[in-house]
C-alpha cells in the first residue's frame, strides 16, 4: 500500500511539472503575452523595457522556466494586476466558496443520480427507464451559463424567492457577525450559533448548487443505470433472489454497491468537470470563489492572477483523482497486492 | 442477436435505426434543420441581423419580430438564425482539428510502442490532468480573445482523447495478420500505417467524435459568454446571452431564444451522436 502511495506521488509530481510547463508556456512563450497584456494599447519602449525587467523577461527562456519553477514550486505567482496581493494568497482566500459550491453540487448529483439510476435500471424498458434516460439526455445539453440566468429569472426575478446572487446578504454579515473559522459560511455560522446568516447563506447557495450539479447529475444518473444494469444479470443476484430477499435490498444492498466502486472514478471526472464548471456558475452568481475570480481576472487581463488560478485549479483536480486513485486501492481487494 | 446484427449491412443497420429509435431520427431532423438555418440564414431571416434601429430596442416579442429586439433594437430572430453558423462552424471546426492532431499521435504511438509512445502518451496525459474547460480558458487567454483562438485553445485541449483511443485500437490491429505480412513484405511504415492500420481502428475515434460534437459546441458558447471566444460583430449565441446579462431580468426574450437554440442543437447532436454510436457499434447495444 505504501508502495502504491509512493508511486501515485511520484507520478503525480511528474504530472505537476507537466501542469507548470504548461502555464509557463502559455505566459511567457507565446506572441502577444504578458507585457503587451499588461500595459494596454499603445506603451513606450521604455515601459517595456521596465516591464520587461521587473518579470525577468529579458533573460534568457531557459532561465526564466527555471526561475518559474522554482517559484511555482514555492507556491509563488506573482502578483494579482488588479488585488495587489499575491496571487496564492487570493486564491486561497477564495477557494473555500469554491469548495463549498462544487462539494454540495456534487453531494446533491450523487443523493439524487443515484436513486434516479437505479431505479430506471431495475425498471429498464418502462415509462420509468425512459423518462429518465430522455431527461438526462436532455439535461447535459442545457448550456450551464443558460440554466443559471433561466433559474436567476424564474426563483430570483418572477417569484422573488431566492437571491439572485452573492454568497450572503450584505445586511446579515452586519447584524450577524461570525468569525471565520473553516471558511465555509455554511459552518462558519452554525458555530458561532447565528441561525439568520445560516439561513441567509442557504438561500444563496440553491441555485448555483442546482445549476453545478444538474449535467453531473444526469451522467450520475447514465452511468449508474448501465452499471446496475450489469450488476443484476451476475449469478450472486440470481442467489440471492432465490434466497427471497426483499426487492429493495437486492437493489442497494447487492446490486448498487458492486457498482460504487467503478462509480468512483466517474465521481473523480464529475469533480474536474465541475470545477471547470464553476468557473462559469460562480460568473453568473456572482460567487466569491477562485472560478469568479478568474473570470474577472481574464476580463482585466490580469495574467498573472489567471495563470495562477489555473495551476491551482488543475493541483486540486490531480490532488482529488489522487485520494480517489488511492481510495478505490483500499476499497477495491482484489487491487491489494499481498 | 448480436450474431444476427452482425451480418446485416452498414445500410441495414441505418434503415433498422431510423425504424426503431425515434429519439435517433429527432436527432437527426434537429441538425439537418439546423445545417439548412445555417445554409440560408441570409435568405431566410426577416430582417437585416445587423440592423440597428433605436425606436424598437428591447420590444416584446410579437408579430413584427418573432423572437424581440435587443438593446440596439436588432431583430433577435434574425440574430439566432444566423448564430447558427457559427455555432455548427464551431463545431465542426473544433472536433475535425482535434482529430488532425489526435489521430497522427494516436497512430504512431501505437504502431511503435516503446519510447516513443511513452512520451507521447504522458504529454498527453498532461493535457487530461487540467479539468475540461479550464485548459481552453487558459490557452485562449494566452492566445487573446477571439472565435478562432477560442476553437484552436479546444482543439488543443480535446486531441489527446482521440489520441488515447486510436493508440488503443492500433495496438490490438498492428497484431493482425495483415499487418504482420506488410510488415515481413518490407512495405513502408508509414505506407503500412496509413493504408492497414487506420482504416482498420478508427471506429472507436469516430464514434466518440460524432458524440463530442455537442459538447464542443456548449463548451465554444461558454467562452464566448464569458468573453473569451466570439467577439462583436460576430453572431453568436452565447455572445448574445452574455451581452443581455445585466438586462435579462426585465427582458428575458434577450437571453431565452438564443439559450434555447444552444439546447435544442446540442440535444440533437447527442441524440445523433448515440445513433451514429449505435450504428458503428452495434455490441454496444447489447451493454445498454
Amino acid at each position: 500500500m505504501i508502495r502504491t502511495i509512493l508511486q501515485r506521488l511520484a507520478l503525480m509530481g511528474l504530472i505537476l511539472i507537466g501542469v507548470m510547463t504548461v502555464t509557463f508556456v502559455l505566459s511567457r512563450v507565446l506572441p502577444g503575452s504578458p507585457v503587451e497584456m499588461m500595459l494596454g494599447a499603445k506603451p513606450t519602449p521604455e515601459q517595456i523595457a521596465q516591464a520587461e525587467e521587473e518579470l525577468g523577461l529579458n533573460k534568457p527562456l531557459l532561465t526564466q522556466y527555471g526561475l518559474f519553477l522554482g517559484d511555482a514550486v514555492r507556491g509563488d505567482f506573482g502578483e494579482s494586476l488588479i488585488t495587489g496581493q499575491p496571487v496564492t494568497d487570493d486564491v486561497f482566500l477564495r477557494a473555500t466558496a469554491t469548495l463549498e459550491l462544487v462539494t454540495l453540487a456534487l453531494l446533491l448529483a450523487l443523493f439524487v443520480g443515484l436513486p434516479l439510476g437505479v431505479q430506471a435500471a431495475v425498471k429498464k424498458e418502462t415509462a420509468v427507464d425512459h423518462a429518465v434516460r430522455m431527461g438526462s439526455v436532455a439535461a447535459v445539453a442545457v448550456p450551464v451559463f443558460f440554466l443559471g440566468l433561466l433559474l436567476q429569472m424564474f426563483f430570483a426575478g418572477k417569484l422573488g424567492l431566492l437571491p439572485l446572487q452573492g454568497r450572503i446578504d450584505s445586511g446579515v454579515l452586519l447584524d450577524y457577525a461570525f468569525p471565520r473559522v473553516t471558511g465555509s459560511y455554511l459552518i462558519d455560522t452554525l458555530l458561532a450559533g447565528e441561525i439568520g446568516a445560516f439561513a441567509s447563506a442557504v438561500r444563496h447557495l440553491i441555485l448555483p448548487v442546482l445549476t453545478l450539479s444538474l449535467a453531473s447529475m444526469a451522467t450520475i444518473v447514465r452511468v449508474t443505470r448501465s452499471m446496475m444494469i450489469e450488476a443484476m444479470q451476475q449469478d450472486y443476484i440470481a442467489t440471492v433472489r432465490a434466497y427471497g430477499v426483499p426487492q429493495k435490498h437486492i437493489h442497494y444492498r447487492y446490486a448498487l454497491k458492486a457498482t460504487l466502486i467503478p462509480l468512483l472514478t466517474v465521481v473523480g471526472l464529475t469533480y474536474g468537470f465541475m470545477l471547470g464548471g464553476s468557473i462559469i456558475v460562480e460568473f453568473v452568481f456572482d460567487w466569491p470563489g477562485v472560478g469568479g475570480y478568474m473570470v474577472q481576472a481574464l476580463l482585466n487581463n490580469d495574467f498573472p492572477a489567471v495563470m495562477g488560478v489555473t495551476f491551482f485549479i488543475a493541483f486540486a483536480y490531480l490532488l482529488i483523482n489522487l485520494l480517489i486513485d488511492l481510495l478505490y486501492q483500499a476499497l477495491d481487494p482484489r487491487l491489494r497486492k499481498s | 442477436m448480436s450474431a444476427a446484427d452482425d451480418e446485416l449491412t452498414l445500410s441495414e443497420r441505418a434503415g433498422d435505426l431510423i425504424k426503431h429509435n425515434r429519439l435517433f431520427v429527432v436527432g437527426l431532423i434537429i441538425a439537418v434543420s439546423f445545417l439548412l438555418i445555417a445554409l440560408t440564414a441570409s435568405w431566410i431571416a426577416p430582417h437585416d441581423p445587423q440592423a440597428i434601429d433605436f425606436d424598437t430596442k428591447l420590444a416584446a416579442p410579437s408579430s413584427q419580430h418573432f423572437f424581440g429586439t435587443d438593446v440596439l433594437g436588432r431583430d433577435i430572430f434574425s440574430r439566432v438564425l444566423h448564430g447558427a453558423r457559427t455555432s455548427l462552424l464551431t463545431g465542426v471546426l473544433v472536433v475535425s482539428m482535434a482529430l488532425l492532431i489526435g489521430l497522427p499521435v494516436g497512430l504512431i504511438a501505437g504502431y511503435y510502442g516503446g519510447r516513443v509512445d511513452m512520451v507521447m502518451m504522458r504529454i498527453a496525459d498532461v493535457f487530461l490532468a487540467f479539468p475540461p474547460l479550464l485548459l481552453p480558458i487558459a490557452i485562449t487567454a494566452a492566445l487573446g480573445p477571439g472565435l478562432y483562438n477560442a476553437l484552436m485553445a479546444l482543439a488543443v485541449s480535446w486531441f489527446p482523447w482521440y489520441a488515447r483511443i486510436l493508440r488503443s485500437s492500433v495496438i490490438a490491429v498492428k497484431e493482425e495478420l495483415f499487418v504482420k505480412s506488410s510488415q515481413a513484405m518490407g512495405m513502408n511504415p508509414i505506407r503500412i500505417m496509413l493504408k492497414h492500420v487506420l482504416p482498420n481502428s478508427t471506429t472507436p475515434v469516430i464514434v466518440q467524435a460524432s458524440m463530442d460534437f455537442g459538447y464542443t459546441i456548449l463548451a465554444a458558447a461558454s467562452l464566448s459568454f464569458i468573453g473569451m471566444g466570439a467577439r462583436p460583430p460576430t453572431i453568436e449565441w452565447g455572445l448574445m446571452i452574455s451581452s443581455s446579462r445585466s438586462i435579462f431580468l426585465e427582458y428575458w426574450w434577450t437571453a431565452f431564444f438564443p439559450g434555447l437554440a444552444i439546447f435544442i442543437l446540442v440535444w440533437g447532436a447527442n441524440l445523433l451522436g448515440d445513433g451514429i454510436r449505435d450504428l458503428l457499434d452495434p455490441h454496444y447495444k447489447d451493454k445498454r
